[in-house]
């Protein structure tokens, strides 16, 4: 049985058919192949997400090209919408985090708010209806990339005693401590604060995702001839849409968190601890 | 703002889990099942806690620090 009929298997199940609910699983993530080819030994299967997130890069890039591409001293349309985000980006997270030398990681903070959000987004898009992010993948590999950012930066600007020292050895502490608060420091620095920052990002996702499936299968499933179903499809549906509303505000959120983290540890890079 | 919050809830959960985890290893090794654990929990609580009164100081007698500046 392939994936789609494992979730489709429930279409005709209703409240007195004498099935029980379908509720849906973990199986909602996963999707089949579109597409399969190998490249240099490794397999590469294309699905719905690859697809989704391709679109969200195609739209970030094609709308903000559109927005410059002709840029007007007085902003009108779509380059107005695109200065607003960048000023949004500029003011409220790269120099409120990292302050007056906030202004070259920018691009980057930008980058990655308007590409999490898209892909977040991708949730409450008709028949798209997956947040790309949901998928433990893509906000592991989103955060690897700052980690893999913020960690060198912090080499490069002060030197690799100046970094790892005053991250993992506080000053002002008796030598004795250190051997029981270096191994903290070490793990909550590089190891516990990269997973949080994916795992925050993907729960949100999958959870906010799982949620919004229960409520549409259970308007579907009580639909039928009686009061009870009628009412409790009415009201499931309209959980779904309240949801749907909710989820819009939380991949912003979400987003905008994930943004922020990136500044919070590129500006522990920059700015060498107390 | 800082990234003490941050910084400090992951100090949180890394010191009780570190050591919770390390105490637990330790009661296994010596077959004392539950006490060592416990032990572990509370070292690693206290030593987040020490972490993070340590940050938060600090970050106080900056402030303080610029707050004189801004008087001068």
């Amino acid at each position: 049985m392939s994936l789609s009929n494992v979730v489709t298997s429930g279409l005709d199940c209703h409240l007195n058919s004498g099935c029980g609910f379908p509720a849906p699983g973990a199986e909602i993530f996963l999707f089949d192949d579109i597409a399969k080819f190998t490249i240099l030994n490794t397999d590469v299967h294309v699905t719905k997400i690859t697809v989704l997130l391709f679109i969200s890069v195609a739209v970030i890039l094609g709308f903000f090209i559109y927005a410059f591409h002709k840029p007007k001293l007085v902003p009108r349309g779509a380059q107005n919408v695109g200065e607003m985000g960048y000023v949004f980006i500029r003011d409220g997270i790269a120099r409120e985090i990292i302050g007056k030398d906030g202004d070259p990681y920018v691009p980057y903070l930008f980058s990655f708010f308007f590409l999490v959000w898209l892909c977040n987004f991708m949730g409450i898009v008709p028949f798209a209806q997956v947040p790309v992010t949901s998928i433990f993948a893509m906000p592991v590999a989103f955060a690897l990339i700052v980690y893999i950012t913020w960690v060198p930066l912090g080499v490069y600007k002060q030197g690799f005693r100046g970094f790892f020292g005053g991250m993992l050895f506080p000053p002002g502490v008796p030598k004795p401590m250190y051997v029981l608060l270096t191994p903290l420091e070490f793990l909550s620095n590089l190891i516990v604060r990269p997973a949080t920052h994916a795992i925050r990002l993907f729960a949100n996702m999958f959870a906010g995702h799982l949620l919004i499936a229960t409520f549409s299968i259970a308007a579907f499933y009580l639909l039928s001839a009686s009061v009870i179903g009628i009412l409790g499809s009415a009201a499931s549906f309209t959980v779904a849409i309240a949801l749907t509303a909710f989820e819009a505000l939380i991949q912003f959120l979400q987003a905008y968190i994930f943004t922020l983290l990136a500044a919070v540890y590129i500006s522990g890079a920059l700015h060498a601890e107390h | 703002m800082s990234d003490s919050a941050w910084a400090n809830t992951s100090r949180l959960i890394t010191g009780l889990i570190l050591y919770t985890g390390l105490g637990w290893l330790v009661s296994r090794w010596v077959g004392h099942q539950a006490l060592l654990m416990a032990v572990g929990a509370i070292v690693g609580l206290a030593l987040s806690y020490f972490l993070m009164f340590r940050s938060l100081e600090h970050e106080r007698l900056k402030d303080e620090e610029r707050r004189q500046q801004v008087q001068q």
